[in-house]
This record gives C-alpha cells, structure tokens and sequence, in this order.
C-alpha cells in the first residue's frame, strides 16, 4: 500500500510506493527523505547521479526466478581507489529486497541473511563460513566506499556522504556475498552473480529515450592538460586515470573531466595495436582504450610483456596479452570459483590450481610492475605500481591470480595465434612477428592425431588376431629324401650339376591358391656341415614352375671352454601364394662333401602367419602418431624450459 | 592444417591394414617365388616334365662350410 507525503524540505508530494521502504528521494529537490513512525525526516540532499553505461533506469519491471520484481531505488557508491558502482534496489512481489549490484558489466544479486557475520575485518584472499546452511566463501576484497547520490525508494537509511567498511565475498558456482560493516553487527548480504537476460526486465518503451542495447555514454573527446593532444575517453563514466599517449603526462579522471597529475619520464613504447581499435571477441564488440607495459625481473633478467585493456560498455573490461609475441585473450573469472593458494612471502604457491573442474599446473610466479601506460584505465594506475602475480596453465588456458593490499583478482586467458587476433580487429593488425619459443599455455596443435593412434593400434591387434585365425597352418606334404651317391635322377640328364648333388621327383600333391607356403628342410645328420636345397614345384594343370632354395647349416663346438653353436639343422623358406592345383616338387639337394649321406626331410605347409608383415604394418601404421608424439613430448620440454617450476608436465 | 596430420595418420594407417588385410587373404608374403612354364609339347609327353632339360642347370655355385 502507497504512501502519500509531502517533502520536508520543499513541500512537493512524495510518495512511498513500497510499504517497506525507509527512505525516498525527492524527485523535485533531491532530499532524501526517511519515514519515521508517524513522520517524515529530512536526511539532506543528494549529489546528482554520475552518468553511467547502465541499462537500467528506475521503475523498470522484471521476473526473476518466477517472482516479480520492480526496481525502486538506485544509489550510487565509490570505491576508495576510485571508480564509481550502482546498487539497484528490488522490491519483489513476495516483500522481499534484492540488492542488486552493477559494476563493470557485471551484476550481482544479493538478499539480506538472516545470518551475522564476525565482526572482525577478515584479509583479502582469507577463507570464511557464512550463512545458513553455512558454506566457504573466499574474502576477494576489503575496502571502503562511500555513498555518493541516491534516487527512487530505498530499504535502508540512506546517508549521503558516509563511508563504510566492506568485505567482498566470492563462493563457487557465482556466489557472492557483502559483509557491511557499519552495522553492529556487521551485516551479511549473500546471493549470485546473474546475467542481465536472467532478471527478465520488461522495456516496455515507457522511457522513450532509453534504449537497452545502447551505451548510455558516448565517447567523450577531450584535450590533454600538458601537450593539448587530443583524447578519446571511451569510457568516461569508469575512467579514473587517462595517460597521454603522445606527452606521457599522467591524469586523473572524473567523469570524463581530467586532472594532470604529472608527467611521467622515461621511455615511450609504441603500442603494437593502436588505442581505439575496434575488435569482435566472444561475439562482441571491444575498444582498445589502454595500453601498458608490465615487467617482472630476477636475478638474471628482466622480462617485459604488453597488456591492452578492451572495453564493451556492457560486458565490461577484457584483456590482450602480448609476451614474446604470444597472444592471450584475458577475461576476469569469479574468486569463489577458484581453488589455488597465491603466493606466500616466499613466493611460494600451490602447486595446482582448480577452477570449473579443470587443474592448472603453476608455471610461474613472481612480482609484476608497471612500467608505462597509455589510455584509459578504470583503476589508479601509475608506473611502479606492483603486484605478486601466478600463472597456472592448461592449454590453451592460463589462470592467473593477482593480489595487492587488500584485493585479489583471478582472470583466465585464452590463447590466440597472431591470425586470430587480426581477424578480431577489422582496422588493426598486430605486428607479424614469428612467435618466441613455445607460450606458457599454448596448445600443441596436433594432438587430434592420438586417437587416430588409439583406433590404428586397436586395428593392429584385431589384425593380428584375424591373421592368425586365417592361418590354418595346413601340411600339405611331408617327404624324405637321401642325398648320397647314386640315388635320385641319373645326373647325366642335369649336366653341370655340383659333385654330391642328388636330384628326386617327389609325389603328387595338393595345394590352395590364396594361401602361403612354408617349405621346412631337415637333416638330423647335420654336423658342422650344411646341406643345400633347390626346389622347383610344378603345377601338373598349367604347367607352372615355381623356384625357391635355400641351406640348411649347423655348426658347433667348443671354444675357450664354452660351447657354442650356428644354424639349426633345419631351415624354412616362405614364399607368396601360388595357383592352386596338383603339384610335384623337384628337389636338387647338394650335400657337404664331408657328408657320405644326408637324409632330408621337407614338409610342405600352407596358410603361415607371416609375422614379419604384421609388423611393418605396425610400423607403418603408427609411425605418423609416433613421430607427433616426439614433437609433442620436445614441445611440452621447450613450454616447461621457461617455467620458474620446471619439471612438471601436462 | 589444425587435423592435417590426424587425417595423414589415418590415411597411412587404413592404407597399411588395408595392404596388410589383403596381403593376408592373398596368402602374400614378402618374397615371392620364380615363375616359369614347361612348354605344352613337352607337358604333353608323360613324364615329359621329368626328363626337360629347362630344369635349372648349374647351381649358382653354391658353397657352404665353415
């Protein structure tokens, strides 16, 4: 039920459309007014609202999580190093207050807790329980702000001017939460990060100029205070320092209206991308708008890197990386999300950081100092300034986590290769420059080929497999035959024949095309001689005649006490298939002269898995897999060479 | 070129168990033996095979021993 009033200071009416509501403003003298009881108290007037890139406006409707909503009140906060959020206050239809909270294009939904929180002021990066059921959360920030303007209906009693102490909290899967501490005692506010489509706002064209797709702050051309040079302030209504790209001088920003704070010497870096290019990443529009040069130093070297800040008005800031000309697409990332310890005094971190169900393996750690800047940053930057960093990769990923005094920021990059930022920009290009050594997180490109690898080595054995049950291993045909003087052909018909040369016709017998044949020779009587055989098989129905030979050596004896031997006294000869058919086989066996007699026995077989074949397929099969796995593994060793925690792999 | 060398490693291997596949059904092996006919006329003659004189005359000179 509505409640009508008049201002206590000028007399307009006010109205409390929201029963519970403590405090409205003045819509026509900017007082803010808190309901008492039974009266009504003047609590001074309130600044005008700073100009922001919200799509939000007073008195719009929504639904969230099937419960309506409507947005009563707006108030605007400081941060103590600067820069300006709103929080929106939501009167939903079930007598609730939503806290929603808008900074950097993000938004954060918050209820009050019933829960209280400990009174003691906890350290960025600790670790607290809060609410009811009780979970973990992680202390992102501890600061101060301070209330700047206010508008509409608020559930609280709204004092302009004031600062307070807070605790930024960050839980898994978006959670967020406030501790406020200018309550006794403190008090706890804990909710979610939400996406602009979930709160279902209605733009029912009720405010004519507002349109939800469009910046609500224009880009703002102004001079710089020391060398006249003109600038483009992208984002006027969150820029807090400007540096001059052309003097180098240094200014403060507020609301787009710069200060000169001082000119900064030393050396000017040409950035690789200029200021005010546009480029499309994840599908939205970003602008260049700053530029620095990071550096981070040991005992040995010093290591300079290039950072680009992008802008979209509605997402926010997002990052380019450039490091050896490597590119990296950096992109903030929920502290509660993140499982990492950053590191100590010794600079020492956990060794594995987790973040949505993926590891990242540290990869290095350290100090990071600004070196020079050039654009808009939405933070009090400076040259000097410095912060304890740690990377974590999984390519094509880096998690990295920076923390200073009292805050700590996780941010996960992506990788790109040089292509990919240039398609990104359609009126930049970055420099084309052939990348140094192998990126902390970039991704070995060829790892499609492993399961590939996985099925050819499956069809390996499942070849072996079939092979061997196509290989009945049939004897087709057993025969003896004595090589000794006077037995076989009459040898006048083989002229030219060697002494102590046997020739003999053997039986007919069967063999199947298709099918491979093994001619195994034996000769028990082989000692420290050899025996010679040459083979012709011959088909009875086409008249083919099909050679092989081959010896059958065994040597043996003793030397220096130890026994040795060679050879075998029996010996096999594989050979292709040849037409099926009735067959005899002509055997010219040649004996050692030493041998008066030599008894050999051949053994036709057919369908022999030939093992040899079997394994230069293997070969064949997997040596491109292989070879990429020996590239992989040198990759991975050159990636590692870099790290301060060399010795891990992926 | 980002699955280049997976198609490459599949192509090489399908072609390899593809030759090694029919190899075996063929009965293939890597050393194949001579092929030479007996003429018909003497392929005729009964027995004829056993008396020609295309059997492989001289031995290459063959000499084993240690």
């Amino acid at each position: 039920m509505s409640i009508a009033a008049q201002c206590p200071n000028c007399g307009a009416p006010i109205e409390f459309h929201v029963s519970s509501s403590v405090v409205t403003v003045c819509e026509s003298c900017d007082t803010v007014v808190a309901r008492a009881d039974r009266s009504f108290e003047d609590l001074g007037k309130t600044s005008d609202l700073v100009q922001t890139q919200s799509r939000l406006s007073l008195w719009l409707t929504g639904t969230f999580q099937g419960v309506g909503f409507q947005l009563t009140g707006r108030a605007q906060l400081q941060h103590g190093a600067g820069g300006v959020w709103d929080e929106w206050y939501m009167a939903f239809d079930d007598g609730r207050w939503g806290w929603l909270a808008e900074a950097q294009g993000r938004f954060y939904l918050t209820f009050r807790d019933q829960g209280t929180a400990s009174s003691e002021m906890p350290n960025a990066g600790d670790y607290v329980t809060v609410g009811e059921p009780s979970v973990m959360m992680t202390v992102a920030e501890v600061g101060q702000s301070s209330v700047l303007a206010g508008r509409g209906e608020i559930p609280y009693r709204l004092d302009v001017g004031r600062s307070y102490w807070y605790a930024d909290l960050s839980g898994p899967a978006g959670m967020f939460g406030t501790i406020d501490y200018s309550e006794t005692p403190p008090a706890l506010f804990l909710g979610h990060e939400v996406s602009f489509a979930s709160l279902g706002l209605q733009f029912d064209g009720s405010q004519p100029d507002f349109d939800p797709e469009r910046p609500q702050v224009a880009t703002q051309a102004v001079s710089c205070d020391n060398c006249g040079g003109s600038l483009e302030l992208h984002a006027p209504d969150r820029t807090e320092r400007v540096a001059c790209p052309y003097c180098g001088a240094m200014h403060d920003c507020n609301q787009g209206v710069l200060r000169f704070l001082k000119l900064v010497e030393g050396r000017k870096v040409q950035p690789q991308l200029p200021l005010g290019a546009k480029g499309t990443f994840e599908g939205a529009e970003f602008t260049l708008i700053g530029f620095m040069v990071r550096k981070t130093s040991d005992d040995w070297d010093t290591y300079e890197w290039d950072e680009y800040l992008l802008y979209n008005p509605h997402l926010g800031f997002r990052w380019l990386v450039y490091s050896d000309a490597h590119w990296n697409f950096i992109k903030p990332v929920s502290l509660g999300d993140i499982r990492a310890t950053l590191p100590d005094d010794y600079h020492y971190a956990g060794e594995i950081a987790e973040y949505q169900d993926r590891k990242y393996k540290i990869f290095q750690s350290g100090q990071a100092t600004v070196d020079y800047v050039a654009g808009e940053f939405y933070w009090r930057v400076e040259a000097g300034q410095t912060t304890s960093t740690v990377d974590y990769v999984n390519a094509p990923e880096m998690l990295s986590g920076e923390s200073g005094a009292n805050e700590i920021n996780w941010s996960l990059g992506t990788y790109m290769t040089r292509r990919q930022v240039d398609d990104a920009f359609a009126d930049a290009s970055p420099p084309n420059e052939r990348p140094w050594g192998v990126g902390p997180n970039q991704p070995f490109r060829h790892k499609g080929v492993y399961p590939v690898w996985g099925i050819m080595f499956v069809l390996c054995i499942a070849m072996l497999v079939w092979a061997q049950s196509k290989s009945p291993k049939t004897t087709r045909h057993v025969e003896s035959f004595v090589l000794e003087q006077g037995a076989g052909e009459p040898m006048d018909k083989v002229p030219g024949a060697p002494p102590d040369t046997s020739v003999f016709f053997s039986d007919e017998f069967e063999l199947a095309s298709n099918q491979n044949i093994q001619i195994k020779g034996f000769c028990r009587e082989l000692n420290n001689s050899w025996v010679y055989v040459q083979i012709d098989l011959y088909n009875r129905e086409t008249g083919g005649v099909y050679a092989l030979d081959f010896p059958i050596e065994y040597y043996h004896g003793v030397s220096g006490g130890e026994s040795w031997s060679e050879g075998s006294r029996d010996a096999t000869k594989t050979l292709s298939s040849i037409p099926g058919g009735t067959y005899v086989m002509r055997v010219a066996g040649q004996r050692s002269p030493k041998m008066s007699k030599a008894t050999l026995r051949l053994t036709v077989i057919q369908g022999v898995f030939n093992t040899s074949i079997w394994i230069v397929m293997f070969f064949f099969a997997n040596l491109i897999p292989l070879i990429i796995a020996i590239w992989h593994f040198i990759f991975e060793r050159r990636r590692w060479s870099k790290s301060d925690y060399s010795g891990g792999d992926e | 070129m980002k699955s280049f060398w997976a198609i490459a490693a599949l192509v090489v291997g399908l072609i390899s168990v593809g030759t090694f596949a029919y190899a075996t059904s063929q009965g293939k092996v890597f050393e194949s033996p001579s092929e030479e006919f007996v003429p018909k006329d003497i392929r005729k003659q009964p027995n004829g095979y056993r008396s020609f004189h295309f059997w492989h005359v001289g031995f290459g000179g063959y000499r084993g021993g240690k």
